[in-house]
């Protein structure tokens, strides 16, 4: 059982809102029944009241910040950098370092010197990414036809590319019904057994 | 860290808990100083950035506790000044037109307050004065909860005791 000493310990804390379940019900029950803790309780009540009523908060002295920042230099707070521009950012440099080591690759003297057809399909084998079968295409599309040019082009990179890294499911390229001019063919999209799909233009 | 950012929002409260402390503007303004350039030459010691308010009050207590023992050993503690009456009442609070009503029941308490042990004195300006939960108080302190809620308690009993039947 407890002694009023000590429930007023609690009528502290019920008036500091951090008193609950069942020590609150026996502090408010114990209240209506005691005298000396219920003067206690308003004792309590009327401080509160008298220090909201009459203390403010004072400022901190002026300048101080300027002396602190000028004791300890900042360094410069990092940007929030939104979702979007990282992702714009990112590909950029992608994009870059893509037609670097690409146009380094075209400039190189090829190891496979003969082009037997160049108006042969181009035969790509692509780790497309989160790109589906539709938007690869598309994309792919776009680039070849753009160009005859660069369609003859690219074949003969990745007639190369296939020659030195593709081992053992190299395909020959088909023959290409249209005559000379290198340009968009067909599509044909399936899975080999490497998992990887195969696009013939 | 965005430093100004967080001095902004939490040197107010800190310097009221150094102010009523220490008894005096000056030490108050030099633990505020202190206060910030430790917690930024150290901000790797943050763990929980949420908890920055507590954080920064627990240097600043205990930049408080170093210089109150200081002051101590050379014989004219803190606890002195304010027994003394010397404490002083910030340049804010000295308003002379709210001065004329409020100078009174402020000065009581900052007397009051000078007579509390240093421990009964954070308790009561944690939580009466500055509304800190209780876990907040432990967080500060070090206190378990249970010394929380008797500091509190005791230190509230003393300063009502006082300003209560001061004002009648």
């Amino acid at each position: 059982m407890m002694n009023c000493e000590e429930r007023q310990v609690n009528i502290s804390a019920m008036l500091d809102g951090e008193l609950s379940g069942q020590e609150l019900i026996e502090t408010v029950s114990h209240l209506s029944e005691c005298q000396a803790c219920m003067k206690e309780f308003r004792r309590f009540q009327s401080l509160q009241s008298l220090i909201e009523e009459e203390t403010s908060i004072p400022e901190a002295p002026p300048g101080l910040w300027d002396r602190i920042s000028q004791a300890v230099p900042q360094k410069p707070v990092a940007k929030i950098i939104p979702l979007r521009t990282k992702f714009i950012k990112i590909a950029s440099i992608a994009a870059a370092l893509l037609i670097f080591f690409g146009l380094g690759y075209f400039m190189r003297k090829p190891t496979l010197t003969i082009l037997e057809d160049p108006n042969s399909p181009i035969v790509l084998a692509s780790d497309r990414g989160s790109m589906d079968d539709d938007q690869f295409l598309t994309l792919t599309r776009e680039l070849l036809s753009s160009d005859p040019e660069y369609h003859r082009r690219m074949y003969f990179i990745l007639h190369t590319l296939q020659a030195d890294y593709w081992e053992g499911t190299y395909e020959p390229p088909e023959t290409n019904e249209q005559g000379n001019s290198p340009q968009l063919m067909q599509t044909d999209a399936t899975n080999d057994n490497n998992d990887r799909n195969i696009y013939r233009f | 860290m965005d430093w100004e950012s967080i001095y902004q929002k939490h040197s107010r409260g800190i310097y009221q808990y150094l102010l009523n402390m220490s008894g005096n503007s000056h030490d108050a303004e030099d633990l505020l100083q202190e206060t910030f350039i430790k917690a930024m030459k150290s901000e790797a010691a943050l763990r929980e950035p949420d908890r920055i308010h507590s954080w920064l009050m627990t240097i600043s207590r205990n930049l408080f506790l170093d210089l109150y023992k200081k002051k101590m050993r050379r014989n004219t503690s803190t606890a002195g000044n304010f027994s003394d009456g010397m404490m002083e009442i910030p340049a804010e609070q000295v308003n002379p037109e709210r001065n004329a009503v409020l100078s009174d029941f402020r000065s009581k308490l900052l007397q009051a307050m000078g007579e509390l042990s240093e421990t009964y004195r954070t308790a009561f300006t944690l939580s009466i004065l500055q509304k800190h939960s209780y876990r907040e108080i432990g967080e500060i302190t070090g206190w378990t909860p249970a010394m929380v809620k008797i500091n509190v308690f005791r230190a509230r009993r003393k300063i009502a005791t006082v300003l209560v039947e001061f004002r009648g």
